[in-house]
């Protein structure tokens, strides 16, 4: 057991997270199962909902204290179970193993400090250096990231929205992490500066050979970005595996569909075929499979029994019945 | 189609009501004020003695199993004065709220809908009036129209008006904004139908929660007013009309002073754990 | 910066005027006759109608009018009280000191224990502490002040015998109208500081900053704090202006020689004047306060800050940026 974890950078083990909401219970993520080998990087693909953010915030373990309850599973990250770490000793961990990069850059910034301020603020507490040095490094990683130095000393709402992204990357990189979660960092950006900051992200991080986790709903970008696509669907992994094997045969039903509502160049489509129906009500999950309500190719089977993953391909998985 | 429209708004107040139950404390003290206004209102039947009847015998007498709140300066039972002035003090509350309320509101849907130069006059009107803390403003009109019971209500609701007026407009304002009422004026609604429809309906939640603490508030005021000597005239029993009374007694006969405070206390806490919860039923994103 | 408080300076002119014109219509209305009043009701109708003409009040509405605002804006002249002749200007300088110190030491005394308590709430929330809190303030908001004050009277002056129940002197005097009239305030900064600082602890930099691993209390102080503390500065000094005026009956239970007891005695005796000067100042003092708040409000966030830069500082910036371009 203890060699199978050296292996494996990031293992997340059958974790499951609920979120409490006016006395319901929301089923976000229901036993999810993942690996990453350093220096690689994944790309986590679902709807909206799906359980996505969910899950890199529960491997920094910031859920929200109050309404957020982790109801099993492990998340080994260098060997150690991070789920069981004391609170001191996260707070080491974040941004100095694993830092993330949030979604929506016009509020992940606190507005009433400089931005240098706040880079500086990360690099102060994970490094034993000066104040005045670690204003000198937080100008560096500004530098980094492509913007004048000089502006260290401006707020938050000086900046653009892509320029705000860039501070964020700025603080996720600050600390040299060996994991980077990227929550969506493009969709609240602009199309024209979305490939600026991916093609950043993409740079970097091999810069700083960190492993990336990168969270999306944009298949296009996790095959110009990732090593492996991981698929989510109500809270549960569908189909993994190596980007090529996935993107050649991609095999859950699903996934399928996720392709099918993609644009294709290539091809003389007439129209797209988005996926039937809904996602469904996290309250309120269908029994076996949770894809049967919407799926073309469901059997009595699918409606009783929750598929398991099989392998299909050389480390591709997929959890369906009819594959 | 009618139907559709009407149909989430009915839930909206089901819900409303599910979501109010929940809030103990204040479902709490919805029954003690019911129970209060009802003590109040069938006061001829519950008190002991009549809220004027004078017994020179048994002057600033301790509260005793006779008259249980004591006695005033006149012999008077406190307890029985107190349940014929919750009379006054509540419908004062009430009826103060509602005028303000009403008041405000005309005057902020006109700010909100014609906006432009009408909306700029009335604003620099009101401007006028915040510059005047409200309690002043209600002092200096009491004191014109001089005391009684409609004149107080008339006073306190002009220190309110501009608050709710500034509520409604904001409201509208923004609500206009939102998709769904430029949505109905693309689709050619007349905006007079937007108004009633649309604009008006959730402009009502804040409101709601406002008077709710503004019958609080009126309350308090209320009290200022008799204190200082602008409230009802003797010999009928307003609570702070009997402070004000017993205020001259504070040396001698303190207990005269203490039951139509707790009164006023009590009353105004409900209102305002009423109003809390409320506001926590209307929008449960402010809650935790 | 300056630019703009100067601009607001000259906003309040207009302001002020209105509420002269206002208070002054509002008084005029006033029923009852104050040359009556002064001269007892046994004086000589032609006694009183000719001290009437003597004082100017046999006028014209507009005429009284016009010269009042006269001599408010350009003599800075309340004009003389009805009852004594006193001057009215005088008489609320000299009462002014008292009705702020105690405006401002209960707010301070507000500030004090509500914001604490806030802050305990919101960072606990839901807990015991936090219920309590909330309970507590609420409990605040509801006692009406004048009564808080004379039951502190029978406690603590009449039982206790520990503290003067009335007048001024030593400052054992300002004890019990500084807990009275804060009392409520506390209950409202308590208020204030908990729905603000739980609603800057649920934005997004919040995660952003757990995420970097910054200690709980730093997250609370550095970045939570300084977002929430905009709407409670603010708060806090509305509240010095508004309890200058709301404090009046307080300063009447203590027999406070304030402007809150000047203006109940001239309401009481019809004193035209006295009760102009004294609204119209109060007014005037609410006026400052709230363009002292919105300085400071100016001050704490950087947004607005930004927004009142000087513009030619802006241009020299924006001139220095094309320089180092090139």
């Amino acid at each position: 057991m203890e060699q199978n974890m050296e292996k494996k950078f990031l293992e997340i083990k059958d974790l499951r997270v609920e979120y409490t909401s006016e006395g319901k219970i929301i089923h976000a993520v229901n036993g999810v199962s993942l690996k990453l080998e350093k220096g690689h990087s994944l790309g986590l693909v679902g709807e909206t909902g799906a359980g996505k953010t969910t899950i890199a915030k529960s491997i920094m373990r910031i859920l929200n204290p109050v309404a957020s309850h982790v109801r099993g599973g492990e998340i080994y990250l260098n060997g150690v179970d991070v789920l069981k770490v004391p609170e001191a000793e996260m707070r080491q961990i974040r941004s100095k193993v694993v830092a993330m990069i949030f979604q929506d850059p016009m509020t992940a910034l606190n507005p009433v400090r400089t931005v240098g301020d706040q880079i500086a603020e990360v690099i102060k507490i994970h490094n034993n250096v000066s104040v005045a040095k670690s204003w000198t490094m937080a100008e560096d990683m500004l530098e980094r990231v492509g913007i004048l130095r000089e502006r260290a000393s401006e707020y938050p709402h000086q900046f653009s929205g892509g320029m705000k992204q860039r501070v964020v990357i700025a603080i996720a990189l600050a600390c040299n992490p060996e994991l980077l979660l990227a929550d969506e960092p493009t969709t609240a950006l602009d199309v024209t500066i979305q490939a600026q900051v991916l093609e950043m992200i993409n740079q970097l991080k091999v810069e700083f050979n960190s492993s990336l986790l990168l969270i999306t709903h944009d298949l296009g970008i996790v095959a110009e970005t990732c090593d492996e696509v991981a698929v989510i669907y109500a809270g549960k992994i569908v189909e993994n595996g190596p980007i090529e094997s996935v993107f050649n045969r991609p095999s859950h039903p699903y996934t399928v569909g996720l392709f099918g509502a993609l644009p294709r160049l290539d091809e003389e489509v007439d129209r797209l075929s988005p996926i039937a129906g809904m996602p469904p009500d996290p309250t309120n999950l269908p029994e076996g499979c949770s894809f049967h309500p919407r799926c073309p190719r469901a059997t009595e089977q699918c409606r009783q029994k929750d598929p398991q993953m099989r392998e299909i391909d050389a480390g591709h998985f997929c959890a369906c019945h009819n594959v | 189609m009618k139907k559709s429209i009407k149909a989430p708004r009915e839930t909206s107040f089901v819900i409303f009501c599910r979501r109010f139950k929940k809030e103990k404390a204040a479902v709490a003290c919805l029954i003690i004020i019911v129970l209060m206004a009802l003590a109040c209102y069938l006061a001829p039947l519950i008190a002991p003695y009549a809220y004027d009847e004078i017994n020179s015998k048994a002057l600033h007498q301790l509260p005793s199993w006779q008259h249980i709140f004591g006695t005033d300066d006149m012999g008077r039972d406190i307890f029985s004065r107190i349940l014929y002035g919750g009379r006054y003090s509540l419908a004062i509350g009430v009826l103060a709220t509602g005028l303000g309320v009403l008041v405000g509101a005309i005057f902020g849907a006109i700010a909100g809908f014609f906006g432009g130069k009408v909306d700029m006059i009335i604003m620099r009107i009101f401007d006028v009036f915040q510059a005047l803390p409200s309690i002043l403003l209600s002092i200096l009109i009491s004191s014109v129209l001089g005391a009684g019971f409609t004149n107080m209500i008339i006073a306190l609701s002009v220190g309110s008006m501009v608050g709710y007026a500034r509520l409604l407009r904001a409201s509208i304002l923004s609500v206009r904004k939102i998709d769904y009422v430029e949505a109905a004026t693309a689709i050619g609604c007349s905006s007079a139908r937007i108004i009633v429809r649309h604009v008006i309906p959730n402009a009502m939640t804040p409101m709601i929660v406002q008077a709710t603490m503004g019958v609080a508030q009126q309350i308090l005021g209320a009290a200022t007013l008799a204190y200082i000597g602008l409230g009802i005239p003797a010999p009928s029993p307003e609570w702070g009309a009997m402070l004000s009374a017993a205020k001259d007694y504070i040396r001698t006969y303190p207990h005269m002073l203490v039951f139509p405070g707790v009164m006023i206390a009590i009353t105004v806490l409900c209102f305002n754990m009423i109003g809390d919860g409320v506001r926590d039923a209307l929008d449960p994103k402010l809650k935790d | 910066m300056l630019r703009y408080i100067l601009k607001r300076l000259l906003w309040m002119i207009p302001i002020l005027v209105a509420v002269t014109v206002l208070i002054f219509t509002i008084m005029y209305f006033v029923p009852g006759d104050p040359v009556r009043i002064m001269m007892g009701a046994n004086a000589e109708e032609a006694e009183v109608e000719a001290k009437r003409e003597a004082l100017g009040l046999n006028r014209p509405y507009y005429v009284r009018l016009l010269d009042y605002l006269k001599d408010v804006f350009f003599h800075f002249d309340f004009g003389n009280s009805l009852v004594d002749g006193s001057s009215v200007t005088k008489t609320l300088l000299s009462r002014f000191p008292r009705t702020f110190l105690i405006a401002v030491l209960s707010t301070v005394f507000a500030a004090c224990i509500g914001t604490p308590l806030g802050i305990t709430a919101a960072t606990h929330p839901n807990s015991l502490r936090d219920r309590l809190a909330v309970f507590f303030s609420l409990v605040g908001v509801s006692i009406p002040g004048f009564w808080l004050a004379l039951m502190l009277v029978i406690l603590f002056s009449l039982k206790l015998k520990l503290l003067p129940s009335q007048g001024i002197g030593s400052f054992a005097h300002y004890i019990l109208p500084c807990l009275s009239a804060g009392f409520m305030t506390i209950a409202l900064q308590t208020r204030q500081t908990r729905s603000c600082l739980v609603e800057a602890l649920r934005e997004d930099y919040i995660t952003t900053a757990r995420a970097k691993g910054v200690v709980e209390r730093d997250i609370v102080y550095k970045h939570a704090l300084p977002n929430a503390a905009i709407p409670i500065i603010t708060h806090l000094c509305g509240a010095i202006g508004g309890k200058m005026a709301g404090n009046l009956v307080i300063e009447n239970v203590f027999a406070i020689p304030g402007i809150g007891q000047f203006l109940i005695r001239s309401i009481n005796n019809r004193d035209y004047y006295g009760v102009q000067g004294a609204v119209i100042f109060f007014a005037f003092i609410l006026c400052v306060m709230n363009l002292i708040t919105d300085v400071l409000y100016a001050y704490a966030d950087p947004r607005i800050k930004a927004q009142f830069e000087d513009s030619s500082k802006r241009k020299k910036k924006a001139e220095a940026g094309e320089e180092s371009a090139a």
